[in-house]
């Protein structure tokens, strides 16, 4: 071959071999390679204490996420920019027997699924983070273990579905704003697209992780995805596990999260502490925690574990904080939101839960209305439980003001049966004016409960829309539901009675007196008692 | 019963409405946990029948007062089951102090039993032929945990302990000798000992103060305080009274003659003799409803101070706290689904 051939030949084999290398970092254009550099810290959180060593293991034996390239791409830079580890990355289980395992400091589960762990691999895995070594998954490495529990349970979590799709964009709050892992973030919020997966308890419990940030459901549109458990959904934890560490980051299925800066420097932070350079607390914190040392946390953690036939000791003391709060909103506040954490709380038992409607039927506010009035769509998980609607009723009914009504109103086209029957019963109490149209519809249901009460209800809140709508409700209706019109139209007579308005009230005397007993009975005392002698 | 009535009219149900539906029943006499004493009164009233029903009331004042209006629209004999009224030791006791033997009366002690408190009573099987949901009824949803007869008197839910067991009879008897029957006080204040742990949730020990509009001052306490029983303090001296005793200071008042032209009290010699006897003459019974539910809330009114430990002020007439949001609150308790007042 002649020299200048040769060199076009060794030339061009060079660029095809530089394009293989870049098609075997697996369809990270260079653009976005450039990205990721330039999103990434430039410092380590913490420095190392010796070289260490990261296994990016990225086997799938389930769906295969396409972002894997990413952050194999992403962790490699991190290591490498702020020194604070080197990566192997692989795909070969082979890596987790405990000679391989024994070179690694930690290893990152990268959207890895469905791995299969023989025996000797379980023994190697567990024995590597119990004797004080590391692990950290990102996003779909809770899509493993369905056959392991301990593993499962070291986790922190299982993947059950994940309604918030990796189109929508979602909002995220910081549980634990303090956290050094949470420092990226300034104590704010964020809004973030990509798909976030549920995990649900026990395995996931605030109780066995520390958990960083979590789904904000008073996001509308979050919110609104959520199914009727969904109360509690973690994104970020660390945990202690025997000598060793856990952390788990659920945000990473679309690829743009691996140029996110505040991300890269959370996962950063995450990993060295993983990696055993960088401690921070792993002790379990309750949902809403006040920061005010660890005792008041403490005692809502024992609440939301209360259940029925337990010492309730725990439970007297919130009771007698509640009595003693009395004149300092301050204290009630805080007391609220605490109430409000372990209602939200996902592994709080129902029986915690109900205590904590019981409560906040006196305290509580409008701030406590929203995760309330959750609760009246959602189901019992069995027969052994109260029904969380009726818990939530408990507060809804009595606590004052527009918040309240409004979301019982609100839920009423949404609910069916008893449920429905309870919510109506909750707005007569109220004597709730607003929904008299609703209930007039209702007393046409074929469902007999349901008229019933609707009927009974517009005898409670009376008032002139109610009255005209009984009214009318007396020459549609028959039998039972009719007596039951008849006493509410009743009720609203002895209303305009005693308001003075004894014209409008004999008027509707007179109608019923025609009626048979006891309807007309009472009516004509009605007539008796308006037209002269004071009542009682 | 089938042998002492020698028929088979005797008949048992499972649902309480089936037997107020019945045409041909004309009164019901209701013996019930508390949290069921308003919707049967209420349903029975509705469709006329007239009512004899145990002390207290109801368990809380909104409900006393559903039951009040109830019974008042559909014009219904009610019979409080606040017998002392019908002992004449209280009679005596209350029209000597009508009349002015002690001169004008500044103070009332009510004395009622102490309480006690139990363990942890694990959640167990429900026995064979008792519908927990349905004894329950209103009041929240909780495992059956062996309490269902008797001492639910002592769970908040369903009771409000010995201060709401008794309240029906000496706070009543209190009430009678003042002629504060129909009304109440503007003022509560109080606290109470509660169990720290264990089912039984009612206070054990409660001590409360009521201030009435013309100035008398009711104290109601458990019996290690006050005395059990009622003792009005006046001017010139004092008589207390209680079940099978009745003194006063000085002696001489209790051989005081009530004149023909001075106050003469309802008297009424057989409690349930008095109810049978109005439900044919339509008079009104000894222990009418308006009186039980004033006797009552004097109970409930404490409860709720006691609960708050926050200085109450009440509107007797609008039947409404004047400076608490929180009491106001406690007025009433939401029914679990179906029921409903």
């Amino acid at each position: 071959m002649s020299q200048r051939l040769k060199f076009i030949y060794i030339a061009l084999s060079g660029i095809c071999c530089l394009s293989l290398l870049t098609n075997c970092s697996g369809a990270v254009s260079p653009q976005d390679v450039q990205r990721i550099e330039a999103a990434m810290p430039a410092k380590a959180v913490a420095a190392p204490k010796r070289p260490r060593r990261l296994l990016v293991f990225n086997l799938c034996k389930g769906f295969k996420h396409g972002s894997i390239p990413y952050w194999d791409k992403a962790l490699e830079i991190m290591g490498r920019k702020t020194g604070a580890f080197e990566t192997v990355v692989s795909s070969d289980m082979v890596q987790f027997s405990a000679e391989n395992l024994k070179r690694f400091d930690a290893v990152c589960f990268n959207n890895t699924t469905r791995l299969k762990f023989n025996e000797p691999l379980r023994k190697s895995m567990m024995n590597f983070i119990k004797g004080g070594k590391g692990i950290i998954g990102i996003h779909a490495a809770t899509d493993n273990f369905y056959k392991w529990p301990e593993a499962a349970e070291m986790m922190g979590g299982q993947f059950c579905g994940h309604p918030w799709g990796s189109g929508g964009t979602w909002a995220v709050k910081i549980d634990d704003p303090g956290h050094p892992l949470m420092a990226p973030y300034k104590g704010k919020g964020f809004k973030v697209n990509d798909e976030i997966y549920r995990t649900k308890p026990p395995l996931y419990s605030r109780a066995k992780q520390r958990v960083l940030m979590s789904l904000d459901m008073a996001d509308e549109a979050t919110g609104k995805k959520a199914g009727p458990d969904d109360t509690d959904i973690g994104i970020s934890w660390v945990k202690s596990y025997g000598k060793g560490r856990l952390f788990y980051c659920s945000l990473g299925h679309n690829n743009h999260l691996t140029w996110d800066p505040a991300l890269l420097e959370h996962y950063l932070a995450g990993i060295q502490f993983a990696l055993g350079d960088f401690p921070v607390d792993t002790k379990p914190k309750p949902l809403i925690s006040l920061g005010k040392g660890s005792e008041m946390d403490e005692l809502f953690e024992k609440i939301s574990k209360y259940d029925y036939g337990q010492s309730r000791a725990t439970l007297t003391e919130v009771s007698n904080m509640v009595r003693d709060a009395h004149g300092s909103q301050q204290k009630l506040k805080q007391i609220e939101s605490s109430l409000i954490g372990v209602l939200n709380s996902a592994d709080s038992t129902p029986a915690a839960k109900q205590f904590v409607c019981r409560k906040l039927s006196i305290i509580g506010s409008e701030a406590c209305v929203r995760p309330l009035a959750a609760m009246l769509t959602r189901k019992p998980a069995s027969k052994q439980e109260p029904h969380p609607a009726d818990m939530a009723r408990y507060a809804l009914e009595r606590i004052p003001g527009e918040a309240a009504s409004a979301a019982l109103r609100k839920a009423l086209p949404n609910t069916t049966g008893k449920v429905k029957v309870g919510i109506i019963n909750s707005l007569g109490q109220r004597r709730d004016s607003k929904v008299v149209g609703a209930l007039s519809k209702l007393i046409g249901s074929s469902d007999a409960l349901i008229a019933d009460a609707a009927a009974a209800a517009l005898g409670n809140i009376a008032g002139p829309d109610a009255t005209k709508a009984l009214a009318e409700a007396r020459n549609k209706t028959k039998g039972k539901l009719r007596l039951v019109v008849l006493d509410s139209y009743l009720k609203c007579a002895d209303k305009l009675a005693a308001e003075g308005k004894r014209r409008e009230a004999s008027a509707i005397y007179r109608q019923l007196s025609t009626e048979p007993a006891p309807i007309g009975a009472a009516a004509l005392r009605g007539l008796v008692t308006v037209r002269g002698r004071r009542r009682r | 019963m089938d042998d002492k009535y020698k028929n088979n009219d005797c008949k048992a149900y499972h649902d309480f409405r089936e037997v107020i539906e019945r045409k041909d029943i004309d009164t019901l006499l209701l013996a019930l946990p508390d949290q069921w004493h308003s919707i049967p009164a209420i349903m029975g009233a509705r469709s006329g029948k007239d009512i004899f029903a145990e002390k207290p009331l109801a368990r809380t004042i909104r409900e006393g007062r559903a039951m009040c209006d109830a019974v008042h629209r559909y014009g219904r004999i009610w019979q409080t089951g606040s017998q002392q009224r019908s002992d004449g030791n209280f009679h005596r006791a209350c029209e000597l102090v009508r009349n002015g033997r002690i001169g004008k009366v500044h103070k009332v002690e009510v004395g009622l039993p102490t309480g006690g408190g139990s363990g942890n009573n694990p959640v167990q099987p429900v026995p064979e032929g008792l519908d927990w949901d349905f004894w329950l009824g209103p009041a929240p949803w909780v495992p059956f945990r062996g309490v269902y007869h008797w001492n639910w008197r002592w769970i908040m839910d369903y009771s409000g302990g010995q201060l709401t067991d008794w309240a029906g009879h000496h706070i009543d008897i209190a009430h009678w000798g003042l002629d504060l029957e129909r009304t109440g006080p503007v003022e509560i204040e109080g606290r109470g000992v509660y169990p720290k742990d264990g089912i039984y949730d009612a206070p054990t020990e409660y001590d409360f103060t009521c201030k009435y509009a013309n100035g008398i001052v009711m104290t109601v306490t458990n019996n290690k305080k006050n005395l059990q029983g009622a003792k009005w303090y006046g001017e010139k001296g004092w008589i207390y009274v209680k079940r099978g005793k009745l003194e006063s200071e000085p002696k001489s008042v209790l051989d005081e003659v009530i004149g023909t032209d001075e106050i003469k009290l309802y008297r009424s010699r057989d409690h349930r003799q008095n109810f049978v006897d109005c439900v044919k003459s339509r008079e009104e019974t000894i222990a009418p409803i308006e009186v039980g539910h004033r006797s009552i809330s004097v109970g409930l009114l404490g409860e709720i101070a006691m609960l708050t430990e926050q200085k109450l002020r009440w509107d007797p007439e609008k039947e409404v706290f004047g400076n608490s949001d929180q009491a106001n609150r406690l007025l009433s308790r939401p029914m679990r689904a179906p029921w409903h007042l």
